[in-house]
């Protein structure tokens, strides 16, 4: 795959949270992080309805419903997964009812030409010339799934990037829920959906995103 | 806790003592978000439950704090990646350690049995050495602030949760069930 | 008969007559990323789903049931057969103890997605008899057959020759040792390594009409007599015939070498075919020597040593050279060893094929 100019990847929870429990101290007392990075952790806050800090390598936000972890160094996505694992085999009761699984990048292309080239062929612009002048991808989001027969929901987001200009913003997610109809069990189903389908978000999100650029064979 | 509708509704005084900042149970949601007013100032940043329990004292959640949701914030440093493996240790000895590894950039590639000195192994994962030990290694280069450019080879052991033994107890029920459902004719 | 080897994992294929075939072990093709087995029967237009008959685990060492769930699944004709030595409560112990962290074991991993291939069969009403697990034990046949064509008709048997009697009693101790141990990494965070002895292996005698054939597994001879390649010898139940062909056992280490099985089990001079094993230097030049002082005709499905390192990007090349001690590759291209012969007339002359830097050992 291309070089990327950035990228990142997060896994984002939604459930029933206690956002203070999360703190570093707590990590590196269970030895899911090195001690030095439970120490030096910078913590923006925790407090009873929100939970936030980070570390050299991921960045932890919990509300009350909702579990964001976020790195943006691509040697700990591995470690990130393991870290979520850790987290919720020590709290198996944690209601959680759906997983999302993300991984963006922000690509450079080599001239503004380029960039309209991709935004031309995912959504032609004929069909608006009748209603607005101008017209542009502002943003694009595809729903499917990985696979036949796979689980989770994928979605593609494809949008000029706000970081790297002339760029190109590609996002790819997989959500997915607790394997019993209607029953979430806790947590207990979170280990093992993370480790069967982590690995494998993570590279179809480079196929996608290559596979994107591919279009204009950047 | 008294929920208001409206973004505009919600008062920003940062160094007052409310604490400024608006809370979104979704970050493009600004519709919704908690008010609560401290009891008495704390500094921002400060961790009021570890502080309270430092203090000997039953830590009492603040009263209507208006606390906005930190944005995700974009690391500083820049990491491109040109190698990854997944390594199993395989023996381990007094200076050094060899492993079979994995290629996990690219899967057609063979299995490599490679020996590493024990000084690639962080401090702080020394105690997680051991055969059957998994880890992750990258090679790749490391963008500062500063604008430097280093090549890197980062090594870092895999953490895995200790289990109890009422997960074990857990785990062999489902176990035994899955065995007896087979055995079965 | 097609033997195939990577370096690290085997895998057999063998046609027993009638367009019916068996498959024992499996281990992965990097370039198509799926089970060996299944791609090479499917380039010979095998209809994998109604053709092969049996799935053989002989023992669940990692790299001997890589890709096996998979073959499973598309076999859905097929049995599954495995060593009667472990109980399958202790298995499944043991799996669930091996898949409760990731990175999970490959074994364990492979061995979680078996059994939810037999559960959904027998979950829609299959009996265990047509699904498996069926156990594998000493001198229990596990197939039995009539292949009918025009011209003749054709017996064929196949025969587990082992686990053996004297191995359940240490199998049930080493299944205990081993669920302690693993408890004990979990309780420490660390990963188990669970992997049953190569005791515990199924050793399979085909007899496909006129030929023999011995699939040696990893068994490996050890002293007792209860136990291992003599318990194999000395049995009074087992096939009676010698066999033309023979897997030789755990890449052909010393371990695994019985001299009587050469004169009680094997015709003379048999067909002799093996895998290496790069990790653990197997077959070494000893090793050789004496299966070419047994028969000449020795098949090696790869030679380790010329397996060759991926030349990756220079800054890689380059870190590796400063920050490895030492690198070799321990799998290379997917040797392949098949032999081809008159299950009729076995005055007809074998051909052996190799392919993918399979080579004939002895000079």
């Amino acid at each position: 795959m291309r070089t990327p100019d950035s990228e990142g990847a997060s896994i984002v929870m939604i459930g029933s949270f206690n956002p203070s429990i999360f703190q570093p101290l707590w990590l590196g007392t269970q030895q899911l992080i090195r001690p030095e990075e439970a120490r030096n952790a910078t913590i923006t806050t925790i407090q009873a309805e929100i939970t936030d800090f980070s570390t050299e390598w991921f960045q932890l936000q919990v509300l009350q419903t909702r579990f964001t972890i976020v790195s943006a160094d691509p040697r700990q996505y591995g470690p990130l997964r393991d870290l979520v694992i850790g987290m919720f085999a020590i709290l198996p009761h944690t209601p959680i009812t759906a997983i999302g699984l993300n991984r963006h990048f922000h690509f450079r292309m080599s001239s503004i030409d380029v960039w309209h080239k991709i935004g031309h062929l995912l959504a032609p612009k004929e069909p608006w010339h009748a209603i607005m002048k101008g017209p542009g991808l502002r943003s694009m989001t595809m729903l499917g799934r990985r696979e036949e027969g796979n689980k989770g929901i994928l979605e593609v987001k494809v949008e000029p990037s706000v970081k790297t200009q002339p760029g190109l913003f590609v996002e790819v997610n997989e959500e997915f829920k607790p394997p019993s109809d209607g029953q979430p069990e806790g947590a207990q189903w979170v280990p093992a959906c993370l480790a069967a389908q982590w690995d494998a978000t993570i590279t179809s999100a480079e196929t996608a995103a290559e596979h994107l650029l591919d279009l204009v064979k950047e | 806790m008294i929920p208001s509708t409206s973004y505009q509704d919600a008062i920003l005084r940062p160094g007052s003592s409310d604490i400024g900042v608006l809370f979104a149970a979704r970050q493009e949601d600004l519709q919704k978000f908690l008010y609560r007013r401290l009891a008495k100032p704390v500094p921002s940043g400060t961790n009021y439950i570890t502080q309270a329990l430092f203090e000997g004292q039953e830590p009492r959640a603040p009263e209507d704090v208006l606390v906005r949701l930190p944005s995700l914030r974009q690391s500083k440093w820049k990491v491109t990646v040109l190698q990854k493996w997944v390594g199993r240790v395989e023996e381990v000895q007094a200076d050094r350690f060899s492993a079979a590894l994995v290629d996990a950039t690219n899967s057609r590639n063979p299995i490599e049995q490679v020996e590493f000195d024990m000084r690639e192994v962080s401090e702080s994962d020394r105690s997680l050495l051991a055969v059957g030990a998994t880890f992750y290694w990258s090679i790749g280069y490391r963008h500062t602030p500063g604008g430097q450019v280093e090549r890197i080879s980062s090594l870092r052991f895999a953490r895995l949760p200790r289990l109890s033994e009422l997960d074990v107890t857990r785990m062999f029920a489902e176990a035994d069930q899955l065995a007896a459902f087979l055995e079965r004719d | 008969m097609s033997l195939f080897g990577p370096g690290i994992g085997e895998c057999i294929v063998v046609h027993v007559g009638g367009g019916d075939w068996i498959i024992v072990d499996s281990c992965i093709d990097r370039s198509s990323r799926g089970p060996i087995a299944l791609k090479y029967l499917r380039s010979l237009g095998v209809n994998v789903e109604s053709q092969v008959k049996l799935v053989v685990a002989t023992h669940w060492h990692d790299d001997h049931i890589q890709g096996l769930a998979e073959i499973l699944d598309a076999a859905k004709s097929a049995r599954f057969v495995n060593s009667a030595a472990y109980a399958l409560k202790d298995l499944m112990r043991l799996v669930v103890l091996g898949n409760a962290m990731p990175p999970t074991s490959s074994a364990t991993r492979e061995y979680d997605a078996i059994v939810k291939v037999l559960k959904e069969r027998r979950d829609a009403s299959e009996r265990r008899e047509a699904v498996g697990p069926i156990p594998a034990l000493a001198n229990k046949k596990i197939l039995a057959q009539t292949v009918r064509t025009a011209a003749c008709s054709l017996e064929v048997e196949i025969y587990a020759l082992s686990p053996s009697d004297g191995v359940f009693n240490i199998a049930h101790h080493i299944a205990q040792h081993e669920l302690s141990d693993a408890f004990s990494a979990i309780q420490h965070g660390r990963r188990p390594v669970v992997q049953g002895p190569n005791q515990l292996s199924v050793v399979l005698w085909l007899k496909v009409g006129a030929l023999d054939v011995l699939l040696g597994a990893d068994l490996e001879h050890v002293a007792g007599a209860t136990e291992g390649w003599r318990a194999i010898v000395h049995s009074r139940e087992r096939p009676s015939g010698k066999a033309s062909c023979f897997k030789v056992p755990h890449h052909g280490s010393r371990n695994a070498d019985c001299p009587e099985s050469w004169t009680e089990l094997l015709s003379a001079k048999p067909i002799a075919m093996l895998t290496p094993h790069a990790p653990s230097g197997l077959p070494k030049d000893a090793d050789i020597a004496r299966l070419c002082a047994r028969t000449p005709f020795v098949y090696l499905t790869g030679d380790p040593a010329r397996y060759g390192r991926p030349r990756r990007d220079n800054a890689v090349e380059k870190t590796l050279r400063e920050v490895t001690l030492s690198r070799r590759a321990v799998s290379g291209r997917m040797g392949h060893v098949r032999l081809r012969a008159d299950a009729i007339d076995s005055g007809q002359e074998p051909l052996v094929e190799l392919g993918n830097g399979a080579q004939q050992l002895c000079a």
